[in-house]
């Protein structure tokens, strides 16, 4: 999960899960805002949206042996949790978009 | 550097459908303001507020060993 958060408290971003690009341009849009208060008339806007992003997995399992351990351990354990879940009858079908879940809602 | 289960709060990290649900319906929304709450400076060992850090500049945070 990630958070970017301005000044005053003041939450810009928020995501459950995420692509590192997608953390990137909030960040560089929130940090020109903050430059260029002074200078510029910005209009806000909110927006909501789903998006994509291709997992290269060979680079994905070298972050988590970096993170440690516990991160291999915990990613394993949540395959697992997964499978399992899948196997199973279950009347919960919530979203299929990562991070989205709302119970009863069709796929 | 190696981690060890120490180095981190909880024994396991297991998220359920629940807890998804929870995060997209009752966590704070953009657009709104963040509740502040104590953290620890790693570097001093001082307690320090969340809020003292976005009071001059941005903050990101990110949550779980595998995101």
């Amino acid at each position: 999960m990630t958070w970017i958060i301005g000044r005053g408290g003041f939450i810009h971003y928020k995501a459950a899960w995420t692509h590192t690009a997608d953390v990137a341009e909030a960040l560089d849009a929130v940090l020109e805002y903050q430059d260029q208060r002074a200078v510029m008339r910005w209009i806000p806007f909110y927006t909501e949206r789903s998006a994509w992003s291709v997992r290269d997995r060979a680079r994905f399992r070298e972050g988590l042996r970096r993170a440690g351990p516990q991160a291999l351990a915990d990613y394993e354990r949540m395959l697992q949790t997964q499978a399992t879940a899948s196997r199973g009858p279950s009347e919960q079908v919530g979203s299929r978009v990562a991070g989205i879940y709302r119970p009863g809602e069709e796929p | 550097m190696t981690n060890t289960p120490n180095d981190y709060n909880y024994t396991f990290f297991e998220a359920s459908l629940q807890e998804f649900f929870d995060f997209a319906a009752h966590a704070p929304k953009v657009t709104t303001r963040a509740p502040s709450f104590p953290l620890e400076d790693l570097s001093t060992g001082q307690p320090i507020d969340m809020s003292a850090l976005w009071d001059d500049s941005v903050v990101v945070m990110e949550f779980g060993s595998f995101t």
